[in-house]
């Protein structure tokens, strides 16, 4: 470990003990978690900010125990990412379905897991995990047919033929 | 889950398809919308709300003209989006120029009521021109009222409407939103009446603008002057109201309401096509004629005038009542060059292939060309050699009538001059074998006055069999079958090459020979072209 390094590390686990916060899943359960790896959901990061000390629970309650133990399982292993940058052209971000091998482990999922991740993420306000879970079902859906998606996602049909037809039409100009 | 209102916490939270909307490619979009109705809410959303995406057009904040189009070939619609910063050719010059056949732009055929005001609702700040011609999902209350809505289309300056089947009730719904906003309305080829156009009337124009003292007629008149415009702090003025207007192939529009245009003083580009009513016009009462309004409230601004043949034809028009005679006294009644000296373009509807020769509509034409020359000289003489004749017209369109459909032989109208069936063979001849020399002549286009007249581009093969069914159709008043036919096209190329050669008085402008593809066709094809003229297809337009 390099010199200018070892200050950071020092600070921080001096630190780690008094910035232990805990997390109220929507289902009562309490999640200690290290400050540093809360604070890559930009909601709880601008909570603290506002308040100085936290002794209480904070309250989370669109996400059930579960899926935030999830999350934090992935704020812990990106804890040290950089930030996203501000100006990072967002199309570009979202278009390419590029994902990393960890992520694509951790969202080897069961489907309402990963939508729940993703609505987790949308809540707490973690982009990059935000990116990840809908990336992940953008790859689901590539290059599918409406028949195959449906297949995939169990999702039942429930147009009449007329209104297809008709969707399809309206939609043409969008088809290559 | 769906029975009830949605918690707001269900509306902001509980909706992963939403979120995952942008991430998902454009070409899964459509399938992905198929699935199932939840996904087509969320998913056509994302493909109606963002279609500057799709055409990778760049922001939408930028474009400046969209109008919907598709290519004839294949049934996909194409929208076309141009943006500022890149302006491309328009697309309808474009398609026309590209394809040697006569390509009647179609519009965007499935483009729905719905899905347009989709498209508008998202607000397009710099969108200045809007073409919906022939996309029949337009002409309904909601498209309309958001084509209207300034909210939505701050800068829009042209709109295009053409072929709709609008009606009045939508042109006052358009009318009362636009107001003074845009410049440029097209509305050729639809069902609007008189009670639109008066609507229009109402609420797009600014006041008239009285010159007090101006050395043309206005000086008997006595208006009073209206008060200065409001002006920015560029000097220029802030809206101008309609300036150009495209009324023409709306069967109901009289020239009651032309006239009530006209009046208007604002008119710097008009085509208000054939007038339905002319003949009984030019029968029963003098003071309606055109020719009064036009030179006394449009000869300041109006620069460009698409309008009945029968305006500039004098001896054609009183042919029924004086057969032999050339009319004395009223010939103010019609279109003098000088009564419109701003004049920058003319477009003469309606002239028919053949007459018969009793219809002195050749002299009428030659005597207009005269008038031309004339003026001509004497703006030269006036303004210095080389200097004069640009303040005169440049260009004559004759709209060449592709037919002419009469049962009415009492009407003195367009029917006279239908082409009997004794004229078909022989045009259809000529036709054909200068299809020819069109092909050779297509690439020289600085033709500089000794070109021949010939007939159509290449391409025209099909054209010409479409003419021929239709005139099969045409009834022609029997009396009128036997008489000799005149080949006006032939015989304005004769007069024109005569001119050129130092035979008569020539007019050194332009003439263009334009077919006009009927009532409710869009566009004309080229017919042939004397002076500064390209060949090829074009539209005919104003």
């Amino acid at each position: 470990m390099s010199n200018t390094q070892a200050p950071a590390t020092v600070k921080k686990l001096t630190l780690v003990p008094t910035r232990l916060l805990t997390l109220l899943s929507s289902d009562s359960i309490e999640k200690k978690v290290a400050r540093d790896v809360a604070e890559r959901s930009i909601l709880i990061k601008n909570m603290l900010e506002d308040c100085a000390e936290f002794d209480q629970a904070i309250p989370i309650p669109n996400v059930t125990s579960s899926v935030l133990t999830k999350v934090i399982e992935w704020c812990e292993h990106h804890k040290n990412d950089p930030a996203p940058a501000a100006d990072e052209k967002v199309d570009s971000r979202k278009k390419s379905t590029d994902i990393d091998e960890w992520d694509q482990k951790f969202m080897q999922v069961d489907q309402e897991m990963l939508f729940e991740i993703i609505l987790a993420a949308n809540y707490l306000d973690i982009k990059p995990l935000l990116d990840v879970g809908c990336k992940t079902v953008a790859n689901m859906i590539k290059g599918k047919s409406p028949e195959e998606i449906r297949e995939t996602f169990n999702i039942q049909n429930d147009f009449t033929p007329e209104e297809e037809d008709q969707i399809r039409r309206e939609n043409q100009w969008a088809e290559e | 889950m769906d029975t009830s209102l949605p918690s707001y916490q269900a509306a902001t939270a509980r909706d992963p398809l939403s979120l995952i909307a942008p991430y998902i490619r454009k070409e899964d979009l459509l399938r992905a919308s198929l699935v199932c109705r939840r996904w087509h809410i969320v998913f056509s959303r994302a493909l109606w709300t963002s279609p500057e995406v799709f055409w990778e057009m760049g922001d939408r904040n930028t474009l400046s003209t969209a109008s919907f189009n598709s290519i004839e070939m294949g049934f996909y619609a194409i929208p076309e989006v141009h943006n500022t910063a890149s302006p491309h050719v328009p697309p309808h010059n474009n398609s026309l120029h590209n394809n040697p056949q006569p390509v009647i732009p179609k519009g965007c055929h499935n483009l729905t009521a719905v899905g347009l005001e989709g498209f508008l609702r998202i607000g397009w700040p710099q969108l200045e021109v809007l073409d919906l011609s022939s996309s029949n999902g337009a002409a309904q209350a909601k498209p309309i009222s958001a084509i209207a809505n300034e909210a939505l289309l701050p800068s829009l300056n042209k709109l295009v409407l053409g072929y709709l089947e609008l009606q009045d009730g939508l042109v006052e719904i358009l009318a009362k939103g636009l107001g003074t906003r845009i410049t440029e309305l097209d509305i050729r080829g639809n069902l609007v009446s008189d009670v639109g156009i008066q609507w229009l009337l109402n609420y797009c124009f600014l006041p008239p603008e009285y010159e007090v003292g101006d050395r043309i007629v206005l000086g008997q008149l006595n208006y009073a002057v209206p008060p200065p415009l409001p002006r920015e702090h560029s000097g220029t003025v802030k809206r101008k109201g309609l300036t150009r207007i495209m009324v023409s192939k709306n069967s109901k529009v009289s020239w009651t309401a032309v006239e009530n245009l006209i009046k208007t003083t604002r008119l710097e580009s008009f085509d208000c096509g054939m007038i339905p009513d002319f003949d009984t016009l030019a029968a029963n009462s003098r003071k309606r004629l055109p020719l009064p309004i036009l030179s006394m409230y449009a000869h300041k601004n109006l620069h460009t005038l698409r309008i009945d043949f029968r305006i500039i034809a004098p001896m054609a028009s009183k042919v029924e009542r004086l057969p032999t005679t050339t009319p004395v006294g009223d010939a103010e009644l019609y279109l003098k060059p000088t009564m419109l000296p701003n004049l920058r373009r003319l477009i003469l509807c309606g002239v028919p292939y053949y007459t018969p020769a009793s219809f002195r509509v050749m002299d009428d034409l030659k005597q207009f060309l005269d008038d031309l020359a004339d003026a001509e000289v004497e703006a030269e003489i006036r303004d210095g050699k080389g200097k004069g004749g640009l303040r005169y017209l440049r260009l004559l369109v004759v709209g060449m009538q592709a037919l002419s459909v009469t049962e009415d032989e009492e009407d003195g109208g367009v029917g006279m001059y239908a082409s009997s069936s004794g004229g078909r063979p022989n045009r259809r001849n000529s036709v054909l074998d200068s299809v020819e020399e069109g092909d050779e002549d297509e690439d020289d286009g600085s033709a500089d006055g000794d070109k021949d007249f010939s007939f159509f581009g290449d391409g025209e093969d099909e054209g010409v069999g479409e003419w021929v069914q239709k005139t099969q159709k045409v009834k022609v008043a029997k009396k009128k079958e036997k008489e000799t036919q005149v080949n006006v096209l032939s015989e304005l190329e004769r007069y024109r090459e005569q001119g050129r050669k130092g035979v008569g008085k020539f007019w050194r402008g332009e003439v263009r020979v334009v077919r006009d593809m009927g009532w409710d066709d869009q566009g004309g094809v080229e017919l042939g072209s004397v002076g500064l003229e390209k060949w090829g297809v074009v539209e005919e337009k104003v």
